[in-house]
């Protein structure tokens, strides 16, 4: 390569790095980008954290609690929380037809500008997610008499106990997976 | 004006200088860490639902709906299990190197279509980046097929342009910071992070349990400056390449330190990072115990056939057993499957090498440099005939 096509080569390289810097700190992380996770805000120490607990309902109406790394395939615990978190909350449900409505917004001169980024999920991506959520649940209990899935979220403060560190455990939403 | 363009020129054309032969044994060392540490594999992505299909906004993965079909995934993850191999080797290396960037690049825009992206981005731009610096011209087939291959120059500036993306992404790691407050004495940020992922993220390993009795909110905030300070300034360690080494140096001890208390490896960043070793003093000391002339003997179509051969098998084995693996690792099926032991033993064994080989490698350095510098001052000093 010639030495005025790398200079060249470096300097996109550079505008690259601020163009997505720039979206990443105002919109979203695009991919993929030369950027490291930023963790620019400080989480309190004593503010409450959410985790989530999966139960799957049997029809004569027993239930079980199944274990959120075999449900998703040992995927790391990092990747499954984000998994839940993403999907099986009321405020992203995969069970909408359109989630996490997002829109990007830009000034051209006076003008403002609007540009509508959402997903829209057929009904056919949903029944799938359904059926998924039911052969697995399948799966890992080995019983084929499942009514629905709970992700149950709970609420933990800490505790400078630490025989039980995280102390709470108020439940604050759940999110049903109906299979009728 | 004329001598600032020459001072971009000397940073970015003189900075890293090196040799044919330190070239062909990163390439070597880079193929080696990806077929025994993991090289991506997207089959288990064929177990999930389109459902939970949510691409980054702008990203490759964007512009399709849904994940791809199972086959593309298994075709893919053969195809870059097999890349490294041949990358390995030296055969057609600019070509292959390429298309293992753009496979590893497809594979984890798809991985990371579920939410959360990874910041791994060094597995495919090191091989993409150094396509350009003829790393094959050495300890390769390319130079055994074709003569001519060896005569090519050992272009720097790939290496340059890789410091420089280490030193932006640093940078983008540490600015969001300084925004955010971490600064701030009221409030310690490396502590909130750390409980969060103590108890959100259950990493409790290693000294992580050391760590949740410590309320000094002096050393916290002390952590905190060293966070912030040691990213944003990264963006001008460039200046030098000996100031990008110590700057390299401190990443590796920071890195040391979040593994130990937060858990996180971050060991794609070793392999960047054993590119600014001194190459000279490995290459004399291969040398010296016939490693080298070992090497040229291996580098052959017959030992290729037979590396391909044995990673298919291991393929179809790994994940008929191991169907959720998301990398072909013989280093994670020894330790995990076989030994049962903890995902955080690889990654503490590439990152304590790392520091090990640095600091050995950094003490060398700066022998050797000041032998140089005492010699010659003996021998200025010897010039001088007082009159």
């Amino acid at each position: 390569m010639k030495n005025k096509n790398v200079r060249l080569l470096f300097f996109i390289v550079g505008v690259i790095f601020f163009l997505e810097l720039t979206m990443a700190m105002n919109y979203t992380e695009p991919f993929p980008a030369i950027l490291y996770p930023g963790f620019a805000d400080i989480p309190l120490v004593n503010s409450p954290v959410q985790k989530p607990k999966i139960f799957v309902f049997f029809n004569e109406n027993d239930s079980v609690e199944i274990s959120k790394d075999e449900f998703f395939y040992h995927l790391s615990d990092v990747n499954t929380n984000v998994i839940l978190r993403e999907n099986f909350r009321a405020r992203k449900s995969f069970l909408n037809s359109s989630k996490d409505p997002r829109e990007l917004e830009f000034t051209v001169g006076v003008k403002k500008f609007k540009l509508s980024l959402e997903g829209v999920k057929d009904s056919s991506k949903i029944e799938d997610g359904i059926s998924w959520t039911k052969k697995r649940a399948t799966e890992v209990v080995g019983r084929g008499d499942i009514r629905k899935l709970e992700v149950q979220w709970y609420s933990y403060n800490l505790s400078d106990n630490e025989e039980g560190p995280l102390v709470g455990d108020v439940l604050m939403e759940k999110f049903i997976v109906p299979f009728n | 004006m004329t001598s600032f363009y020459n001072y971009i020129d000397r940073i970015i054309f003189k900075s890293f200088i090196v040799s044919a032969e330190a070239l062909g044994l990163y390439r070597i060392f880079f193929s080696l860490y990806l077929l025994i540490f993991g090289v991506p594999v997207v089959v288990w992505i064929g177990h999930f639902s389109s459902a939970f299909y949510d691409p980054p906004m702008f990203s490759l993965s964007g512009l399709l709906s849904e994940f791809p079909d199972f086959w593309f995934l298994m075709v893919i993850s053969l195809v870059s299990c097999l890349l490294p191999i041949l990358l390995l080797f030296g055969y057609k290396t600019r070509s292959v190197s390429i298309l293992l960037a753009l496979c590893i690049l497809v594979e984890k825009s798809f991985a990371y279509s579920f939410g959360k992206i990874d910041h791994d981005f060094l597995m495919w731009m090191i091989p993409l980046f150094m396509a350009f610096s003829n790393w094959g011209i050495a300890f390769s087939l390319d130079s055994k097929i074709d003569p001519k291959n060896r005569n090519k120059v050992a272009e720097s500036w790939p290496i340059t342009l890789l410091a420089l993306t280490l030193c932006l992404a640093m940078f983008s790691a540490g600015l969001p910071k300084l925004m955010g407050g971490w600064l701030d004495v009221s409030s310690q940020a490396v502590r909130g992070h750390f409980l969060r992922e103590y108890y959100f993220n259950e990493r409790q390993d290693l000294l992580a349990p050391l760590f949740l009795n410590l309320e000094s909110p002096f050393i916290w905030e002390v952590l905190d400056y060293a966070g912030v300070l040691m990213e944003c300034l990264f963006l001008f360690a460039l200046v030098k390449p000996n100031i990008f080494r110590a700057f390299v140096l401190i990443a590796i001890v920071f890195h040391v330190l979040n593994y130990l208390l937060l858990n996180i490896s971050f060991s794609t960043n070793y392999i960047l990072y054993m590119l600014f070793i001194d190459w000279k003093a490995v290459i004399s000391y291969f040398r010296r115990v016939n490693i080298l002339s070992r090497v040229e003997e291996f580098i052959s179509f017959k030992s290729l056939s037979i590396i391909m051969g044995l990673q298919v098998c291991f393929f179809l084995f790994y994940l008929s057993t191991n169907y959720e693996a998301v990398t072909l690792s013989p280093a994670n099926f020894l330790f995990e499957q076989v030994l049962n032991l903890s995902p955080l033993v690889i990654s503490g064994f590439i990152m304590l090498s790392g520091l090990l080989l640095s600091l050995v490698n950094a003490v060398n350095y700066i022998k050797k440099n000041s032998a140089v510098r005492r010699n010659k001052i003996t021998a200025a000093s010897q010039e001088y005939i007082p009159s």
